[in-house]
């Protein structure tokens, strides 16, 4: 009898769809496709895009599982396609991108009321949760405008929960890098969402 | 745990990839020392603001595509044949992919341009002088090299001369040896070049004389070419090819060869480095000069490449046992132990190219653990014995640092003076020197009288 799937490890899994199972790659599918899809959403800014890519790096583990060979983990060999194709997009649309130059940037410096001003005269819980809506968009914006190398690493880590080791070897350099990058990528968004820090101190 | 080793775990502590004693220990750091508690309350800060990054849910309807080829796949080949047809199978899916790639550029201007430049140089070939083109009594060849007295082969056609190439100390690149009187030896790997005279002719002096050896990483970059150009023995120890650019006592000063780490190629170096073994020195220690201003190569990789006082291939393999020992310890901040271990190593007389690095560990492990007195001779020590030692620039910060901290402000600004030299760590060095200037300054100055003291606050 064979084990339930869901408790299998990934590369089990991968292996039992090469024999022969496409169950076990609907699991695989469960596990990653929010991840996945979220990592290239943040990384082409768009979701019509992102939702083609997705789709891509799927179809290309199914394409290519056989050539898997569990040198690594499965979740490596996952994040370096969509890496790859995130790369090969962004490539694709150098010359055209959708944001234009000049285009007011958010968050920046003197650009609007400041928070205390937003928070004046507003009821508290109706203010949290506008505050709340507003620093999602906020967020996700800054993440999108971190560096490439910062981000891809952010988004490992912070919306994936990989570890460190693990994403050096997605991207191809060590360790110490990859943390010097989270860290410039966290200091980089605590500079851009200043404005919510006493929001976060009430997250914790 | 210090600062500096606090620092680098806040990220695994913030992430929850350090546990036990040691995240306690990081912990208990970020507790009692401000900067790094602040440093850690800001990272936490912008962590909890990061968890508030939508996650948008993709669409069900990509699954369905998904899962649709997932078993469209399976369905194709269930019983795919494992053994018996797989060599059929697989040249078949090579011929299919190449097939597909070149589908993929069968117009695109790349292989257009491609094309007409392999025309080009075909058409190239084969206006070259008629008796080239004949085949020979062997058959084997199309060209053969001329005869003496004949014409010289075309430049295109004739096999490649050795890489005769040395590296520029100024510029860690590589560049021709021409200027240096000498050609290396002139035969290449596996073949001797078609001209007899120069075939035959013998090594350089430099490398009869066994004082030149070129970079053994070099020759690794540059390929079986410029090893044999090298001259390096077949037999020598990989860790002793590895470490190769010794060079005489005299004629040449001790400026390290390379600066930059992007310039080692992967090879018996780099295997020498993972194993420990650190060659030191490229000429006897009470010869070299100091450092010029020129980088020393950083330790990771360029100490590798320096021998102390002998050839690399006459170095004894030095046993690493308790050199690993002692790094591990180190880096476990095991300061004690570390002290025990590489004070193993450098008092072992066949240590030999493990003594730089132990010694400079050793220093760092005293000082660590808040022993600078103990430290100063070993970094004296090191910086005494080995003036080539690739982290020697960062060894005379810490050595100034150590001097500062024991009141020794006249030694601390003279290495100083000598660390602001390597640009590596000028900055560093002349932030210390403001400091240790400022301290020399407040102890020369008389004790203020107190009421002066009060109106310049009052002020």
């Amino acid at each position: 009898m064979r084990p339930d799937p869901s408790s299998l490890e990934d590369e089990d899994l991968l292996a039992q769809f090469n024999d022969g199972d496409a169950g076990a790659f609907e699991v695989l599918l469960e596990r990653y496709r929010r991840q996945i899809f979220n990592f290239i959403l943040r990384s082409v800014r768009d979701r019509h895009a992102a939702e083609e890519l997705m789709q891509d790096v799927f179809l290309r583990v199914v394409q290519r599982s056989r050539e898997f060979k569990g040198e690594s983990k499965f979740s490596t060999w996952l994040y370096t396609i969509a890496r790859n194709l995130c790369i090969d997009n962004s490539r694709k649309m150098a010359f055209r991108r959708h944001r234009s130059l000049d285009a007011p940037s958010r968050g920046k410096d003197g650009e609007g009321p400041s928070m205390i001003e937003r928070v004046e005269g507003r009821e508290l819980g109706a203010h949290r949760e506008a505050v709340s809506r507003e620093l999602s968009e906020r967020i996700a914006s800054a993440v999108e405008e971190l560096p490439n190398e910062q981000r891809e690493v952010f988004l490992m880590r912070q919306v994936s929960h990989m570890p460190f080791k693990e994403i050096a070897a997605v991207v191809g350099v060590p360790e110490n890098t990859v943390k010097s990058r989270m860290r410039y990528a966290l200091e980089r968004l605590q500079q851009a969402l200043a404005d919510y820090q006493d929001y976060a101190e009430q997250l914790g | 745990m210090n600062c500096q080793n606090c620092d680098e775990r806040l990220l695994d502590l913030l992430y929850g990839e350090i546990a036990g004693p040691e995240a306690e220990e990081a912990r208990a750091h970020v507790r009692e020392c401000a900067s790094c508690g602040r440093s850690f309350a800001q990272l936490e800060a912008a962590h909890r603001l990061a968890t508030q990054l939508p996650e948008p849910e993709p669409p069900r309807a990509l699954d369905a595509r998904i899962l649709a080829a997932a078993r469209q796949k399976v369905g194709a080949e269930p019983a795919r044949p494992r053994a018996a047809r797989a060599g059929d199978s697989d040249t078949a899916g090579l011929w299919a992919g190449i097939l597909r790639w070149l589908g993929g550029f069968a117009m695109g201007p790349q292989v257009a341009m491609a094309t007409i430049m392999l025309l080009v140089v075909a058409i190239g070939l084969w206006h070259l002088p008629g008796r080239r083109r004949e085949p020979t009594a062997g058959g084997g060849t199309v060209v053969q090299p001329e005869d003496h007295g004949e014409a010289a082969p075309s430049a295109t056609l004739e096999p490649a001369a050795p890489l005769d190439l040395d590296l520029d100390p100024r510029t860690g690149r590589l560049r021709a040896r021409d200027d240096e009187g000498g050609g290396a030896a002139e035969q290449t790997a596996g073949r001797e070049r078609p001209r007899g005279a120069q075939a035959e002719a013998p090594a350089s002096p430099r490398s009869q004389a066994g004082g030149e050896v070129v970079n053994g990483p070099l020759a690794e970059l540059a390929g079986t070419r410029t090893r044999q150009a090298a001259n390096v023995p077949a037999d020598v120890p990989a860790q002793a090819r590895a470490g190769l650019p010794t060079r005489p006592a005299a004629g040449r000063n001790a400026v390290p060869l390379l600066e930059d780490d992007g310039d080692v190629a992967m090879g018996d170096a780099v295997m020498a480095q993972a194993t420990g073994a650190r060659q030191q020195g490229s000429a006897a220690p009470q010869q070299a000069p100091l450092p010029a201003p020129t980088e020393p190569a950083p330790t990771s990789t360029l100490d590798l490449r320096r021998t102390e006082g002998t050839t690399a291939s006459q170095a004894p393999a030095p046993d690493t046992g308790a050199y690993t020992r002692g790094m591990d310890y180190y880096r476990r901040n095991d300061y004690a132990g570390a002290i025990r271990e590489l004070n193993r190593v450098v008092a072992d007389p066949s240590s030999g190219s493990l003594v730089p690095s132990a010694l400079h560990h050793l220093a760092r492990s005293h000082r660590s653990a808040g022993a600078c007195r103990s430290a100063v001779p070993q970094y004296e020590s090191l910086l005494r014995r080995f003036p080539a030692y690739g982290d020697a620039p960062r060894a005379m910060l810490e050595l100034a640092d150590c001097y500062r901290r024991v009141g020794r402000l006249s030694d601390a600004r003279t290495m100083l003076l000598r660390a602001q030299r390597y640009q590596s760590v000028a900055p560093a060095a002349q932030r210390e020197l403001m400091r240790v200037d400022q301290m020399e300054r407040a102890r020369r100055a008389p004790a203020p009288a107190a009421d002066m003291v009060e109106s310049e606050a009052g002020q």
